[in-house]
This record gives C-alpha cells, structure tokens and sequence, in this order.
C-alpha cells in the first residue's frame, strides 16, 4: 500500500502519531512525507493522510491535486475533520462569525475521518491494517460516556456537576479527561445524531447559559464542525 | 537575481528559501516560511483564563506541554497562586519528557539521515535496525510517562491552573523503564560520538537562555551571556522585525544582533549544571563549551536527553503522593509573565486578564522565532563559499544546516494575520 502524509493549517501533532506506531510503520511503504524523508515522489497513492484544514487558495489546490491522485483520502483529526481551533475567529465590533478556516471535506470527497486532537493512534493502525488487507476499517461511532461507562469512571455531571461535553461527543478516545478528573472538552467532535437540545438542557441544569455552552463548543477545536454549524446565525 | 529552492524537506512545517544574487555573487539567504499562521493570540482575546492550556498547547504538536506550564506560569502569577514543591516536580517531570520525546524525534527521525546521507529514518533504520529499537524504547519510556500524567502524549489533559487535575497514585511503574533508558542514553551517546560532523563556526552569536541553580528548565531569570534579565524585562530585550517574504516575524535583541537559544545556548550558559552522567560522558568524549558549531548540536540534543532522563528518575523515585493536586484560584484584574526552556529554546508568554478571569491580552514568543535571523546569517555565510555548486546542490548543502537549529515552524507562525481567501 502506497501512503502519503500531507499536512497544511495545524500543528503537526497528528502526522507525528505516525512515529508512535513504532515498527508498525515499517510495514507500509511512504512515498511522499516532506516533513520526515527528503525523497518524495507524488505518484499516485493508496491512501492520502491529510492533517491540517484549508485556509489558503493555495491549500485548497494542492488539496484537489492531491485528492486526483489519491484512492482514499483520510482526515487526520480535528482540524482536517471540523477545521481545528483557527476554524472560528470572532470578530469582537460586530459580534459576528468569520471562518477562517476550513474542513477538508468543504472541498472534496474524504473516505474516512479519524476524529480527536490529536487522534488516537489505535484508530490509525485500524486504518492502515484494515485497507492493506483490502477490508473497511471499523471506527466508533458512539458518545464518549460509553467510554466511561467501560472504565467505570464516575459521571462528572451527576456527581460533580461539572461540564463535561462527553455526552455529545464522539467516543474511542478512552475517556482520557473524565479519567484524568476533568470534563471533556469535545476534541473528537459532535457524535453522529448529536443532541444539541439535550446538551443545551443539561448545560442550564448545570447553571450554564446556552451562550456559555455554545462558547465550550467553540473552544471544542470542532467548532466548525458541519454539525455544529447551525449554532451560529451570524457567520459572515 | 532572486532563485527559489523548494520544497525544504525534513523541517517541521513549510518553507522554501530565497537565494539573492547581485552580479553573480551571493548576497542574501532568505528563509521564506510559507506555513499559514493560525492567529493564535486574538482568538485568545475575550476567552477565560481556563482555556489556556488547551489552546495554546494546539501551536505545536511536538512541544505542547511547554506551551501549557509556561502559560500555567503567567496565570499563576497574575492570580497570586504558589505551586508546592511537590507539584511543581511533577510539572517538571512532564517537562523533561517532553524534552526527551521532542529531542528523539528530531535527532534520530529528522536530523540522523544527513549524517548517514540516506533520505529518511526509513532508510537509516534498514540499515541500522538496533538503533531503531533503542530509540523506540526511549520513546515508549517517556510515551508512558506522559501518558501516566498527562492522560495522553501529544496535547495531555491533566495540566491545570493551580496543578494537575488529578495526580497518580505511584509512579512506580517508571523506574525500571528509566533506568534501562538511561543505559541505552548512553550507548546512543557514544554511537553519535562516533560520527564525523562538519566544522563550521557561528562568526557571531549571542546565546540566550534562563538561568538559575539547575541547567536551565523552568525559572524566572535570562541569561545572554553578559547580563541577566527578568521574564518582566525580556520583552524589551527582543525587537521584533516584519519581512515581506516570510509568514513568521524575526528577532534581533535590542542593539540589532542574531541571537541563538535552545540546546546550544543552555549547554553553552550551563554546562556545569547538568546531570552527573551526562557531565562526565561529555567530558570524556571532549564536548564541552565554548562550542560553537552547530553540526554538533546533535550531540547537545543527546546529552540533553540523557540530562533528562537522569532528572526524571530522581523525581520519580521520591515521589509520594501529593495531598492535593491542585489549588483554588482566585481571579483578579492582572497581568503575568511565563518563561521556560521548551526544548528548542525560551518560549515567553504574557497575558492580562479582567477582574472575571477574561483574557484581554495575549502576546507569546518562540523559540524558533527567535533562531530566524541566526539560521539566515548562517546559511547565508554557508552558501556563499559554495560558488561552484549548482542550485540543487545548494538545497542539499543547505538542509543540514537548517535542521541543526531544528526549527518548528508551526510555532513561528502562530500569530501573524494573512490574507484570507474570498468565497
């Protein structure tokens, strides 16, 4: 299997999980990661690992040049699933929304999404084993509490009545804040059929206004999220 | 005359660089960072204090956990809260992994293969396989004690305002680990010890870290070689400069000059303090200061590594746990100074906050920003001796050098306001 990494607006976090793999890497043939081999040829490939959203005209053609070439296009975390923390910038004189900064999927068909910031290396190796052997990678779909519910953490909302946006979001992470002592700040993403309603209900219940709960979502770095979008009227 | 060589290879982030010729001759290199910024500090403004680490940790994937203690240290000062001894070691043990897992990455997965002139890691491992397992050891060392910390190695979650979210039972599970580390830390010393580096020397440099009474790490005090300075006072030291070219701004200190800071620069201020091993394996294979080239920062980054390991298991194996992990802040209409050795050099914060705990300002400087300058005057002095060499050998001579000073361009660019594209 042919694999290149490309990387545009972020951090760099998630195409360096590749070097957590370990020896597992060494199973897969890369032929294009400027960030890590000074040889790299842009034939076409098995699969493209995309981090980073799309902020430029420049990104955005490169994005389609590479989408041209590519069988599978992957979404490497928050900010090529949702558009990352840079997504969202307010504009503070006239209360209003700019996107910055876009999803991958703004711009072209993308196979498969691996959520989290950073995402989770498990669900990497998932990806990779799955489509060597020409099967569909199996990724979780379910909210985060399930995750607790596993480890047997406590609920933090029931029992400390604090914050934790795990009941919205997208589990497989582990529960890693819950378990840590902290609520979960979203950096998976909305979960699939998400209870915005719901969450809003539980966030007053919790002594929270619906402009402090949409305001975690922001900070969530899934603020851009598709499914989030329609929490702001005011995008400009 | 101005050519373009691109792309630059094996450097976190995008760039390319500029080669001024004026009548044949080479005048001026020029790192043109093309890594679209991401505007950090103003999505700061208007946010609560809480959000701090979280967010700015998302400037660099590789050194997160510098960014979350040396925010954690401006909050704490501007809300007047004092960290116990016993938190402030497990931050620093964080810290030192941090280092560790930065430094692997870059000496064996992005630096190594120049010394070896092979490609990538991927070649470089074929060929020397045992390496690879040493290394990956090192890194499952210090992935586990993120992960017993933090929760997770990149972007870690138990960093808080006033300590840690919550704190481990026992850390106990770590000190085998370290100790093997330690070994392999140096055996790996004497490997690179082995390899022939390249001489050159910086004509000119300033070298600039903290200082205090362990090798530089956490603190409240610069040094430049001449005088100290306060993290308060730093901000007058620097003068920031706009280049058309780049995404990223530059930094000369306040009479004009390129100055360095990261492994060099601490190694070069502090020697005398780093841990017993790695002092001696350093005397006993000739490294010691002044040094001045750069190529060898390779052995810089390793005895650093080895530094930390040893400061790592001292923590480790007198750690009892905390009574509590973290204490109350009480918010107030401040302002606060963070600074702290990030594994590429001294990252300072400031921010100020309203009487709720809103962030009114947020100003934050990187270490590779400051390198900027440096790496120009160097490549530029590198390239000009080279006049026979054709433009993709200039690349191939330039690539190395670049990647002594190990530059992060994520960071460098985090701030800058760019033109935005037009739906």
């Amino acid at each position: 299997m042919n694999i290149g990494v490309f990387k545009f607006t972020s951090c760099g976090g998630c195409q360096y999980s590749l070097l957590d793999l370990g020896e597992s890497l060494l199973k897969f043939k890369i032929s294009y990661f400027t960030e890590l081999s000074s040889k790299n040829i842009f034939s076409p490939l098995d699969l493209a690992l995309i981090e980073g959203s799309v902020t430029t005209n420049e990104e955005e053609n490169f994005l389609k040049k590479i989408r041209k070439n590519a069988r599978y296009l992957v979404a490497l975390g928050a900010c090529a699933v949702s558009g990352g923390i840079q997504a969202i910038q307010e504009d503070k004189s006239s209360n209003r929304i700019r996107p910055y900064s876009k999803p991958l999927a703004d711009f072209v068909p993308v196979e498969f999404e691996l959520r989290g910031c950073p995402i989770s290396k498990h669900h990497l190796l998932e990806v990779l084993f799955s489509l060597s052997v020409g099967s569909m990678p199996l990724l979780p779909d379910y909210p985060l509490c399930l995750d607790c519910k596993r480890k047997g953490n406590p609920c933090l909302i029931v029992t400390k009545g604090v914050l934790c946006l795990g009941v919205i979001t997208q589990g497989g992470c582990g529960a890693i804040c819950p378990s840590k002592g902290r609520g979960c700040y979203g950096c998976f993403g909305p979960v699939k059929k998400v209870n915005l309603k719901a969450f809003f209900k539980c966030c007053l219940r919790l002594g929270l206004s619906e402009e402090e709960a949409i305001q975690a979502l922001k900070n969530s770095f899934n603020g851009y999220h598709p499914d989030l979008r329609e929490l702001y009227e005011n995008i400009s | 005359m101005k050519i373009s060589l691109e792309p630059l290879t094996r450097v976190g982030g995008s760039a390319l660089l500029e080669i001024i010729k004026e009548e044949g001759s080479l005048k001026e290199v020029r790192f043109a960072i093309r890594e679209t910024p991401r505007l950090m500090e103003s999505l700061l403004i208007g946010k609560s204090y809480k959000v701090l680490p979280e967010i700015t940790a998302r400037i660099c994937g590789i050194c997160p956990i510098a960014y979350q203690i040396t925010a954690l240290q401006a909050v704490e000062e501007a809300f007047e809260v004092k960290i116990p001894q016993e938190i402030l070691s497990l931050r620093k043990l964080l810290y030192f992994a941090e280092w560790i897992h930065s430094h692997t990455l870059h000496l064996f997965f992005v630096h190594l293969p120049d010394y070896f002139k092979l490609p990538s890691f991927l070649e470089l491992y074929h060929k020397e396989p045992f390496m690879l397992e040493k290394v990956l050891y090192l890194r499952d060392t210090v992935s586990l004690l993120i992960e017993t910390l933090g929760g997770r190695t990149i972007h870690p979650v138990a960093l808080i305002a006033g300590g840690f979210s919550s704190v481990p039972e026992s850390l106990s599970n770590l000190q085998k680990p370290l100790e093997e580390s330690i070994n392999i830390a140096v055996e790996l010393f004497a490997k690179l010890s082995s390899l022939k580096y390249p001489e050159f020397s910086f004509k000119e440099v300033i070298y600039v870290s903290l200082i205090g009474d362990d090798y530089p790490l956490l603190g409240d005090l610069i040094f430049d070689g001449r005088e100290k300075i306060s993290k308060r006072d730093f901000r007058h030291y620097f003068k920031e400069i706009k280049v058309p070219y780049a995404t990223a701004n530059f930094y000369l200190s306040s009479e004009g000059k390129a100055y360095l800071v990261g492994p060099l620069a601490r190694f070069n201020n502090a020697f005398e303090k780093l841990s017993p091993i790695a002092q001696s394996l350093a005397l006993k294979y000739g490294v010691f200061p002044p040094l001045n080239n750069p190529y060898r920062s390779a052995l810089i980054r390793m005895l650093e590594i080895l530094h930390s390991l040893e400061k790592s298991l001292e923590i480790v194996k007198t750690y009892r746990k905390p009574p509590s992990p973290s204490l109350e802040v009480m918010v107030k209409e401040s302002e606060g100074f963070g600074v702290t050795e990030a594994p590429r050099g001294i990252l300072w914060h400031h921010y100020k906050f309203d009487s709720q705990g809103t962030i009114t300002y947020a100003r934050l400087i990187t270490p590779t920003a400051q390198n900027l300058k440096l790496i120009e005057l160097t490549l530029t002095e590198l390239l000009a001796k080279e006049k026979e060499l054709k433009e993709e050998e200039l690349l191939s001579k330039a690539e190395p050098m670049i990647r002594n000073f190990d530059p992060c361009l994520p960071c460098a660019t985090h701030f800058l306001e760019v033109k935005i594209k037009e739906n």
